[in-house]
């Protein structure tokens, strides 16, 4: 509870304190030795006075005068402590008593020894009356010490009271003047460290009182807030060199961007780098001179936006085009080679020039193979190709080397045009085959479904003959169902995208076989399965590739009493490519077939032999193809078949499935 | 058992397809009544009581067979404002459709649907599966409480 | 806190006097009805406290050194005339002394008789010669004691009273010093002091 009073306070507490118990103590002692002291004082007065009261009663003792006796004792009057006093004679007997008016019982019948003895509060006792050496009687007194004590105890706790005061008075102002000496210093101290605390000034010094222990312990402070000073002055001299060597460092940094930047801006080729939204992020000077412009005019800006179409050409390519071909960069991340372009450059008085270009797109990949820049890099061939378009050569060789290049430059414009159309043309095929297969798909059903009607209906009225007609367009229809089921696949697998990953082929081969249930057959093949590596590719497509292949080897061995299926890979080809193979002890084929194998609709075998659609293999060309790999197949007539599919081993995985229709580029 | 008493609302715009599920819904011995509505529009003003169905007094469905295309309204846009509305967010609703697209699929389950179903061509897979989502979605499956008290 | 101590001039002369007429009507109706045996029992008991009173006297008087002619001289106690005391006077000393001195007991026929005497009661029987009693103890150093009429008047010391039914005595101060005695204080609280030529 004193904890959080002030030292200040604390210590003028103990002082006063000490002052209070010491005087206690001491007050207690003298009252102990005042106590005994009265006595025997009491003692010794009471015997006096009994000597003198003797003295004066002798004559009245030895002539028998009690009148007298009780006379002289009246005079006790005098003294209000003494309540009773007697004169008792020679033989004994109670000659005269003090109060007068008391009983003779009261007082005792004979004298007992000599000497006055504390007894309940009163001091009382006999002693002689002596005449020379003759004596005529004793004297009897009884003192009343209570009341006397009660006073004097009074008086003495008043004394002690009053003295206390004036000593804790004395003691208070000494304390306040001397625990200066002590919490002065401390307070000082104190100060000092809520000052620092508060205003974080390190250059404040606590006040040094003396050479003591508190002086000490400032001294001690205050070389602590010397080294916290120093510190911190060594800490900011540290910052200053830190933050000095970091803009050093971003100097150089800087300048070494700049390098780079003006290395890049003073390449001798046109190059333009885009973002993925084809906004122009830098370009080199030779760029920027062959279109005309400056590089604070266009960076930050759409490509589209700076090199419109000239807008006197009617029939102008060149953005449609270019726009195509970063398209397909953005795609397949791919580097996209274009013909050349016609592309008309604006000049600055707004008037566009002819120009003739023979552009390259190239991806820029981050480590997460994600697109972050494209980098258009484009010739200029104008000159060389208003040469072609003149046709004015010098010589014969130099006038057919032209006449055959502007037919090349013509030739490509024509190619780029099919490729367009082509692509429309793709694009409204998936949306017609959607609708289709959606349309299609119903009145199949209701052909099947009021088939089943009618047979449960009319079961009873139709002939064998009948129900077999109604058997057949049953069937019929769901075969359609099937192949309509089957087409929809193949195009799916042409339209999504491919989402690549480290695909463990060794699950997606016992997942297939798990959920084929070729065991439930009524001849369930033997298994021959080599352990398989991982090779990057989509998961869901691969193993519909290996449904296919595994069913297909499942399906044609089926006629073999002990049918067969070995899985495996076949050695690396060496262009780093994984080989994979199914292969079957089944019927086989004829190899002069093999070009039909893996197209739509392709098949070597009827349909009441094997049931299918034709479309399983196409759709494995389509899958490996999209991958980057290849398919092919050998067998023999009844003694199997093994049909083979790669992947690149470590490339990347591209889509040149998705970019066929790109007659420019040559992927092979 | 008040609930199983509630109605069937099948949308589907194909009169002979209405006819196939209805076959295949009384196969399955269904007693539930079956509503039907021959687009999008009609659905929506049975469930909201509007329209040619404005003063309807019986329970909302234990389940809605949608399909996805539907003349004026299509499929997707019923189940959006199914699940927009407070009293019908929480009727199942079953999507029977031809198409398998992957797009399809994921736009309805975006939209909340409960189940997907696409209609098989072979006419007994038809009426076992069709049979099946109705004794499942209408008999077993305990509907969300109806909320409005029937006058 | 100091005792104070009694000083003289008591109060109580005069209720003394007023006690001492009362005690003599007293007296006076005792004797009215007291047979002759009862007196004389009364005045054996008087004698009885008169040889107690002559032996104090020798306590609260000082002598003379002469007056002893050794350290342990006895302190002779005389009785001249005829002895009134029987042997109450010889009982009442046995075994005691004054002043460490041993006490004797004599008696005397005639007043020449006496050599050594330092407490000398005169007896009733020696009224007529009181005169040439004094007359021929003048000068020495003896109390005289008596209880005769008049006694004070011819030069005795001390004179025997009855007051109240109680043994009192007179001192006549100035026979005392003329005998070269000195008579404590005290003694003079329960006597009368007569004046020089009075009873």
């Amino acid at each position: 509870m004193l904890r959080n009073v002030p030292i200040r306070r604390k210590l003028m507490l103990i002082i006063l304190l000490t002052s209070v118990v010491v005087m206690l103590l001491m007050r207690g002692a003298f009252f102990t030795y005042e106590f005994f002291t009265f006595r025997e004082a009491t003692s010794r007065q009471l015997s006096t006075l009994g000597e003198i009261l003797g003295s004066n009663s002798t004559a009245a003792l030895a002539f028998d005068n009690s009148d007298d006796a009780t006379d002289i004792l009246s005079a006790l009057k005098a003294e209000q402590h003494v309540v009773a006093g007697a004169l008792y004679d020679r033989d004994g007997q109670l000659f005269a008593h003090y109060p007068a008016a008391l009983p003779a019982g009261a007082f005792p019948a004979s004298p007992g020894a000599n000497g006055y003895r504390f007894a309940d509060s009163y001091l009382s006792g006999f002693q002689p009356v002596m005449q020379k050496d003759h004596q005529l009687g004793w004297l009897y007194l009884k003192f009343d010490t209570g009341t006397v004590m009660q006073e004097w105890i009074w008086g003495s706790v008043r004394l002690a009271l009053g003295i206390m005061a004036v000593i804790l008075l004395i003691a208070y102002l000494l304390s306040r003047a001397l625990q200066r000496q002590i919490s002065g210093p401390i307070l000082a101290l104190a100060e000092t460290a809520t000052a620092i605390s508060e205003r974080r000034d390190y250059s404040v010094r606590a006040p040094k009182g003396g050479n003591d222990e508190l002086g000490r312990l400032t001294d001690a402070f205050n070389l602590m807030l010397d080294q916290i000073t120093q510190l911190n002055r060594e800490l900011e001299q540290r910052v200053i060199d830190r933050t000095r060597q970091l803009e050093a460092a971003n100097l150089d940094l800087e300048r070494s961007r700049a390098e780079i930047n003006s290395l890049f801006e003073s390449l001798p080729g046109l190059y333009v780098v885009l973002t993925p939204d084809y906004q122009i992020v830098s370009a080199s000077d030779a760029y920027l001179k062959a279109t005309m412009t400056h590089r604070e005019a266009i960076v930050g800006r759409d490509l589209f936006e700076v090199f419109p179409d000239n807008p006197e050409e009617a029939g102008a390519t060149g953005t449609s085009n270019l726009r195509a071909s970063l398209d397909r960069v953005r795609q397949t991340s791919v580097a996209d080679t274009m013909a050349i372009q016609k592309y008309d450059v604006r000049r600055p008085d707004g008037v566009f020039e002819e120009r003739y270009w023979s552009p390259v797109n190239s991806p820029v990949l981050s480590a997460k193979c994600e697109l972050k820049y494209i980098i258009h890099r484009v010739e200029d061939v104008t000159d060389f190709v208003r040469q072609k378009k003149g046709g004015g050569g010098s010589g014969d060789m130099q006038a057919r080397l032209q006449q055959m290049e502007a037919e090349i430059f013509h030739s490509s414009q024509q190619v780029q045009a099919a490729n367009q159309q082509l692509q429309i043309a793709n694009r409204e095929l998936e949306a017609f085959s959607y609708s289709v297969s959606h349309d299609l798909r119903a009145p199949l059903r209701h052909v099947d479904g009021f088939t089943g009607l009618l047979q449960k209906h009319a079961a009873d009225k139709l002939d064998e003959k009948g129900q077999r007609y109604l058997n057949t367009i049953s069937g019929a229809a769901r075969q359609m169902g099937r192949l309509i089921d089957d087409l929809l696949a193949f195009s799916r697998i042409s339209r999504s995208e491919l989402n690549t990953i480290e695909v463990d082929h060794d699950g997606l081969v016992a997942n297939v076989i798990r959920d084929g249930r070729f065991e439930r057959l009524p001849q369930p093949p033997e298994w021959s399965i080599a352990p398989l590596p991982r090779v990057r590719g989509d998961p869901a497509m691969l193993r519909q590739v290996w449904f296919n292949l595994i069913d297909n080897a499942v399906k044609y061995s089926g006629k073999n009493p002990h049918p067969k299926v070995t899985i495996g890979t076949a050695p690396d080809s060496a262009d780093g490519e994984m080989v994979f193979f199914v292969r079957d002890n089944g019927v086989g084929f004829d190899m002069q077939y093999v070009a039909k194998l893996f197209g739509v609709f392709q098949r070597l075998h009827g349909n009441n032999e094997f049931e299918g659609t034709g479309i399983g293999l196409a759709n494995v060309h389509r899958i490996v193809s999209r991958h980057g790999g290849r398919t092919w197949a050998e067998g023999r007539v009844g003694e199997g078949a093994a049909f083979y599919f790669s992947l690149p081993a470590k490339a990347r995985v591209n889509g040149p499935g998705a970019t066929a229709a790109n007659g420019a580029s040559s992927p092979t | 058992m008040a609930s199983s008493l509630r109605p069937i609302l099948l949308a589907e715009d194909n009169p002979n397809d209405v006819e196939l599920i209805m076959t295949a819904l009384k196969e399955a011995r269904l007693i539930n009544d079956i509503a039907t509505a021959s687009d999008g529009e009609q659905a929506l003003d049975y469930l909201f009581r509007r329209g040619i169905h404005a003063g309807r007094t019986g329970p909302q469905p234990a389940v809605i067979m949608l399909d996805l295309k539907m003349p004026k309204v299509d499929g997707r846009e019923v189940l959006r404002q199914i699940r927009a509305d407070p009293e019908l967010h929480s009727i199942p609703v079953v999507v029977l459709t031809s198409s398998r697209e992957e797009s399809d699929l994921m736009q309805t389950y975006k939209l909340g649907v409960n189940a997907y179903v696409v209609k098989p061509v072979d006419f007994e897979e038809f009426i076992t599966a069709v049979g099946k989502l109705g004794f499942f979605w209408a008999l077993l499956n305990e509907p969300p409480p109806e909320k409005i008290a029937q006058p | 806190m100091a005792f104070l101590i009694p000083s003289e001039g008591l109060p109580g002369r005069s209720g003394r006097r007023r006690a001492f007429i009362g005690a003599l009507a007293l007296l006076a109706l005792l004797s009215l009805r007291a047979p002759a045996a009862s007196v004389e029992l009364a005045a054996a008991r008087e004698y009885q406290v008169k040889a107690v009173f002559l032996f104090n006297f020798a306590q609260f008087v000082d002598w003379p050194p002469a007056a002893f002619a050794e350290p342990n001289t006895p302190l002779v106690i005389g009785v001249l005339g005829d002895d009134p005391f029987r042997n109450y006077l010889d009982e009442t000393v046995r075994g005691e002394t004054a002043n460490a001195r041993p006490i004797v007991i004599e008696r005397f026929r005639r007043v020449e008789d006496i050599k050594t005497c330092h407490v000398l009661f005169i007896s009733r029987s020696e009224t007529g010669r009181l005169d040439q009693i004094f007359a021929n103890l003048r000068g020495r150093n003896i109390l005289t004691v008596g209880d005769a009429e008049g006694f004070a008047q011819h030069g005795g010391m001390i004179r025997f009273v009855i007051d109240n039914n109680k043994v009192r005595f007179r001192i006549n101060l100035e026979a005392a010093k003329a005998a070269n005695l000195t008579i404590s204080s005290k003694l003079l609280r329960p006597a009368e002091i007569v004046a020089p030529g009075k009873d």
